[in-house]
């Protein structure tokens, strides 16, 4: 059975999340392959990578100049060719905001529906999602030839590294999708300049709410410092207008997954709870101890933040 | 310029979603039901172009049961021109309501489409790419800012490393993220004057839409529960605690 994973990539790296779908992509059958399409200076590199990686039995790699933007046009488009082509059953990807962009673009250029953000497979056509930010799960079974999904990364362990060598096929690159008068460019983007990891994929994200006040900032920045974790906050906190809603945690915010998530001075709404749920483990600390967040938390602590907080971080 | 902007009724995010007791479906009794916050600042942002610009016309439109309509009238309220109802009472697929709501921007001569990046709930991301797609316009997603001069259209997006400025010109379909605008707040005056304004409904059949879809909801569950777990007496024994899982 053939599967065909979308590589995700910037600067030349292959992103985790790809590593995570060929886990997935395995798991429904034997000959994965992956698929690298990226401009002339990164193809080569980012087609080493995929190959290097457990599991994947062949590399097809597409570089152009246009694709260096990634733009869903574009990738969706060469996808698509690759697909008629190749006899694959599925195509995947990580449900990263790359792969919630480019897959159902991708479904719709092959007039089928697609399932999306799977943490589970249940079998060769039947999938399982989260809804209502995990409150609820959707179980999903997919009909047509070619199955299109995108996997939530943190449901699949990343797949380790192969030693053996993986045929990495050229393919030649169609023109660019985006002809005037429909053409789109991309003009600039961040840099990664940051020295915090992205919330939405942080191994540990520190979560604060109206418990902390604005003048222990410093010290959650430090504690964030030392154990490589990301910060976001709840409604409370955006409302006050102390962190912009870039980084609410919740249903209307990012929702996450991390191996720790630790909740200080956040008693608990429900659309909170919704998004952080799934982490792996949970630990609040607060100091109402009939706070609603202790229901879901692995370890709790009560406590004022401005204790624990400076405790903690002597502690680690 | 004409921008349509597709609307969704769906459950408050503020209340904790159950299945009946037989899991046949979602346990509606005693549920608020809302415009999906992402749509809401999707229109909040149409609603700003309107103010820039007194030509341009904003058109709602809602797919579903006929409460839809209560949804499409709280638009009105907010300062949408006009709304059009979709009645649909069998379930439908993504792409189907993709396939409608491309006829739908076709018919109405609409230059731009702003859709929420997901449903509250169903938590898809599928039907701002697909109606691009199936329309053939440009695809803005994620877009977290947007600004239109002339027909020149230049957005910041939200990406995995951050974001990315885009530029294109209409028509355009751009999917926003829920900072984009802050939402409209409804007066009562509005909403008494949104009363009196006609919604016309058309079918999915009326427009001729291919309901074929191949994918199916099988069964719905709930998550395994997390299960209370314990209280420490210190930060030390906490971080002994995940020193000894290894996690820090």
């Amino acid at each position: 059975m053939m599967v065909l994973v979308l590589a995700e990539h910037e600067d030349g790296q292959l992103d985790a999340a790809t590593r995570s779908a060929v886990s997935a992509a395995r798991l429904l059958g034997n000959d994965v392959h992956v698929l690298v399409t990226a401009s002339e200076v990164h193809a080569e590199t980012l087609a080493r990578q995929a190959a290097a990686i457990d599991g994947v039995t062949r590399v097809k790699r597409i570089a152009a100049n246009h694709l260096e933007a990634q733009l869903t046009e574009d990738l969706a488009a060469q996808t698509r060719v690759v697909l008629e082509r190749g006899g694959y059953r599925y195509a995947m990807m990580s449900s990263s905001y790359k792969g919630k962009r480019v897959m159902p673009y991708l479904a719709a250029l092959c007039n089928t529906d697609l399932t999306t953000d799977i943490i589970k497979i249940e079998s060769e056509d039947t999938f399982v999602r989260p809804v209502y930010a995990g409150s609820l799960r959707v179980v999903e079974r997919l009909k047509g030839a070619v199955k299109l999904l995108t996997v939530r990364a943190s449901a699949f362990p990343p797949a380790g590294v192969q030693a053996r060598a993986t045929p990495i096929e050229m393919l030649t690159p169609l023109p660019s999708a985006l002809t005037p008068p429909y053409a789109i460019r991309r003009v600039g983007r961040s840099s990664q300049s940051s020295p915090r990891p992205e919330l939405s994929r942080a191994r540990i994200v520190i979560g604060c709410g109206l418990g902390v006040k604005k003048d222990d900032m410093d010290v959650v920045e430090k504690l964030a410092g030392k154990l490589n974790a990301a910060i976001g906050v709840s409604r409370g906190v955006v409302e006050e207008g102390m962190a912009s809603s870039e980084y609410l945690l919740g249903q209307t915010g990012k929702i996450i997954a991390p191996e720790l998530y630790i909740a200080i001075g956040i008693s608990g709404a429900v659309q909170h709870m919704a998004g952080v749920k799934d982490s792996k483990v949970i630990v609040a600390i607060n100091k109402d101890p009939q706070a609603p967040i202790f229901q879901i938390a692995d370890y709790g602590v009560v406590g004022d933040a401005r204790d624990v907080i400076p405790a903690l971080i002597g502690a680690i | 310029m004409k921008i349509l902007v597709p609307v969704k009724r769906v459950i408050d995010p503020s209340f904790k979603v159950r299945l009946k007791p037989d899991h046949s479906g979602l346990d509606m009794a005693y549920m608020k039901m809302v415009t999906n916050p992402y749509d809401e600042a999707a229109l909040a942002a149409a609603l700003q172009f309107k103010e820039q610009d007194a030509k341009t016309q904003v058109l709602t439109v809602s797919c579903g049961a006929e409460d839809s309509v209560e949804t499409l009238r709280t638009t009105l309220a907010m300062g949408a021109d006009e709304a059009l109802f979709i009645e649909a009472r069998q379930a439908m697929s993504t792409l189907v309501l993709a396939r409608i709501l491309k006829a739908v921007a076709v018919r109405e001569n609409c230059d731009m489409v702003l859709i929420g990046r997901q449903g509250m709930g169903s938590d898809g991301n599928q039907a701002g790419p697909m109606l691009a797609m199936l329309l053939g316009w440009p695809f803005v997603p994620f877009a977290e800012t947007l600004t239109i001069e002339g027909r020149r259209v230049s957005a910041r997006c939200k990406t995995d490393h951050g974001f990315e400025m885009l530029e294109t010109t209409l028509p355009v379909l751009a999917s926003v993220e829920i900072g984009i605008a802050a939402p409209r707040y409804v007066s009562m005056p509005m909403l008494m004057k949104a009363k009196k304004k006609q919604i016309p409904s058309v079918t999915a059949d009326e427009l001729g839409i291919d309901m074929k879809m191949n994918v199916a909801v099988v069964q719905l569950r709930e998550p395994p529960e997390r299960r209370r777990g314990v209280m420490l007496p210190d930060s030390a024994t906490l971080v002994e605690r995940l020193r000894d899982m290894q996690i820090i």
